[in-house]
C-alpha cells in the first residue's frame, strides 16, 4: 500500500467511499434496468 | 428534424442505447487516469500535504451535485411546459444519482476536513446548504415513490423541483449570513479553484469529465429502464382491463 | 373569500384541535428543553432564541396536514376547484385561516415562554417581531406542502420531509434576528430579509399551490 504520510488513511477513505458509492450507484441502476426489461418483456408476450 | 423528435420514447430509446456503452466506457477510462493520476502523479500540496489528493474525487462530486438538480429543474420545466414523458423520467432517474453524488461529496469533505481544519463537521455556510441540498432530494424520491399514478408524480415533483430551486438558493444566501453571524469562514473555503496548481490542474479536468460522463451514462440508462417499466405498466394495465 | 376564511376558522376552533393542540405542542417542547440541557440560567439563554423559533417551527408543522385533508375527504376541494372562486385564492385563505389559528397564538404565546427559558429582557420585542413576520411565512409553505401530498394517504411523515427543508431560511432569518437582539446588535438585515420572504412567499406560493392541487384533483 502507499504510504501518504500521516494522511494515508483519509485519502484511502475518501478514495474508498467515492468508488464504493459509485459502485453500489451502477449495480442499482443495472438492475433496476434488467427488472424493468424483463418486466416489459413478460407484459408484451401476454399481451400479443 | 428538432431536438423535440428526441421526446418520443422510442427514438429516444432507439438512439440513445447504442450511445450508451461508448459513453460508461469512456467515463471508466476518465475516471480512471484522472484519479489514478491525483492518487500516485501528483506531488503532496504545502498546506494539505498528500490529503490535497481528497480534490479529485471532491470537487467533482460537488460539481455534479448540483449540477444535477440544474438539470432536474430543466427538465421538470420541459416537462411542464411540453409535456414530453421522457423529460419528466429524465428528471426522475437523475434525482438519485445526484443524492449520492451529495452524499459523496458531504463524506469526502468531512474526511477531508479532518485533517485540515481539525473538524469532520462544521456548521459553514458551505456544508450547511450541502446538507440542505440533500434533504432536497431526499423528500423530491420519497414524493415521487409516494404517489402511484405517474404523471401525477411527474407534476407534482416538477412543482416542487422549482419551489425547492428558489428555496435552495435562499438557504444558500441565508447560511452565508447566518454563518457570518458566527464566525469568519473565509479561511474554510480557501479557493479550490482558482489558486491551484498547474500539476493538479489536468487530473482534476479528467476526473471531472468522467463524472460528468458517468451522470450522463447512468441518466440514459435509469431513464431507458423507466421507459420500459412505464409501458410494462401501461401494458400489465390494459391485460387486467381485458381480463376482468 | 371571506366566507371561506371564515368557514376554516369556525371549523377549526370548533374542532378544537388547530387551535389547542398547536400551543400545547409548543409549551411541551419549551418546557422539554431545560430537562435535556440542564437548568443553569446562562446556558437556556443563550439557547432560547433557537429554542423558541425551533420549537415554533415544529407546532406550526404539526397542524399542517389538516388544511386540506378534511376538505378533501368530504369532497369540498373538489367544490372549492369548481366554484367562481380561483383556487389560487382558496390556497390563500387556506394559509390566512391556518395562519390566525397556529401562527397568531404561537407569537402571543412566545413571550410568556421565553421567561421559562430565561430570555434577555432586550430579546422580547424581537421575538415577538420576528414570530410576527415569520410565521405567514410558515403557513404558507405548509400550504403549498400539504397541497403537494393532499392525495397522499398517511401523507404526514412525507409532507414533513418535503417541507422542513423549505423551512430553513425562515428559521435562519428568525432566529437570527432575535439572537442578535439579545445581543444589542443590528437586526435591521434579518427582520428585512424575513419579511421579504413571507411577501414572496404569499406573492408566489398560492399558484404553487393551486397548481398541485389541481394536480391532485384530476
Amino acid at each position: 500500500m502507499l504510504d501518504f504520510g500521516k494522511h494515508t488513511f483519509h485519502v484511502w477513505a475518501s478514495y474508498g467511499v467515492t468508488v464504493g458509492l459509485l459502485l453500489a450507484l451502477i449495480v442499482a441502476s443495472l438492475v433496476q434496468a434488467r427488472a424493468a426489461k424483463a418486466r416489459l418483456d413478460r407484459a408484451e408476450k401476454t399481451d400479443g | 428534424m428538432s431536438i423535440w423528435e428526441y421526446a418520443n420514447p422510442k427514438k429516444f430509446m432507439a438512439t440513445t442505447t447504442p450511445v450508451i456503452p461508448w459513453v460508461s466506457w469512456a467515463s471508466f477510462g476518465l475516471i480512471l487516469v484522472g484519479l489514478g493520476w491525483g492518487l500516485f502523479l501528483t506531488p503532496a500540496a504545502e498546506n494539505f500535504e498528500h490529503s490535497v489528493k481528497i480534490l479529485f474525487v471532491h470537487v467533482p462530486s460537488v460539481l455534479m451535485a448540483i449540477n444535477a438538480w440544474f438539470m432536474m429543474l430543466v427538465t421538470s420545466l420541459i416537462w411542464l411546459v411540453r409535456r414530453h414523458h421522457v423529460s419528466a423520467l429524465a428528471a426522475r432517474a437523475a434525482a438519485p444519482i445526484g443524492a449520492v453524488m451529495t452524499l459523496i461529496g458531504l463524506a469526502t469533505g468531512a474526511i477531508w476536513g479532518q485533517p485540515t481544519w481539525g473538524t469532520w463537521w462544521a456548521w459553514e455556510p458551505r456544508l450547511t446548504s450541502f446538507l440542505i441540498l440533500f434533504l432536497f432530494y431526499l423528500g423530491y424520491i420519497a414524493l415521487w415513490s409516494a404517489i402511484e399514478d405517474q404523471d401525477t408524480a411527474a407534476d407534482l415533483t416538477s412543482v416542487l423541483c422549482i419551489v425547492g430551486s428558489v428555496f435552495a438558493v435562499l438557504s444558500r444566501y441565508a447560511a452565508i449570513f447566518w454563518g457570518q453571524g458566527l464566525h469568519q469562514s473565509a479561511t474554510f473555503s480557501a479557493d479550490k479553484e482558482t489558486n491551484i496548481d498547474p500539476s493538479f490542474w489536468w487530473p482534476a479536468v479528467l476526473s471531472m469529465g468522467g463524472f460528468v460522463l458517468f451522470f450522463i451514462a447512468l441518466v440514459l440508462i435509469r431513464t431507458n429502464a423507466l421507459i420500459r417499466l412505464r409501458r410494462a405498466m401501461a401494458l400489465e394495465a390494459r391485460a387486467n382491463r381485458g381480463a376482468s | 373569500m371571506i366566507a371561506l376564511l371564515i368557514r376554516d376558522l369556525r371549523l377549526a376552533v370548533r374542532a378544537g384541535g388547530g387551535f389547542g393542540l398547536g400551543l400545547a405542542f409548543f409549551l411541551i417542547v419549551v418546557v422539554l428543553v431545560p430537562f435535556g440541557v440542564g437548568p443553569e440560567r446562562e446556558i437556556l439563554t443563550r439557547i432560547a432564541p433557537g429554542i423558541l423559533w425551533v420549537a415554533a417551527l415544529l407546532a406550526a408543522l404539526l397542524s399542517l396536514d389538516r388544511i386540506f385533508a378534511l376538505d378533501h375527504e368530504d369532497g369540498s376541494l373538489a367544490l372549492l376547484a369548481t366554484s367562481p372562486l380561483p383556487l389560487e385564492g382558496a390556497a390563500l385563505m387556506k394559509a390566512l385561516a391556518h395562519w390566525l389559528t397556529t401562527g397568531l397564538p404561537l407569537t402571543l404565546a412566545a413571550p410568556a415562554l421565553g421567561f421559562l427559558l430565561h430570555l434577555a429582557p432586550e430579546a422580547y420585542g424581537y421575538l415577538f417581531l420576528s414570530l410576527a413576520l415569520g410565521t405567514p411565512a410558515l403557513s404558507m409553505i405548509g400550504t403549498f406542502g400539504a397541497a403537494l401530498t393532499v392525495g397522499i394517504k398517511r401523507g404526514g411523515l412525507l409532507m414533513s420531509l418535503l417541507v422542513l427543508p423549505l423551512y430553513v431560511p425562515t428559521l435562519i432569518f428568525g432566529a437570527e434576528a432575535v439572537r442578535r437582539g439579545a445581543e444589542g446588535l443590528a437586526t435591521a438585515v434579518p427582520l428585512t430579509m424575513l419579511a421579504g420572504i413571507t411577501a414572496g412567499a404569499f406573492a408566489l406560493l398560492p399558484f404553487a399551490s393551486a397548481a398541485a392541487l389541481r394536480v391532485n384533483l384530476r
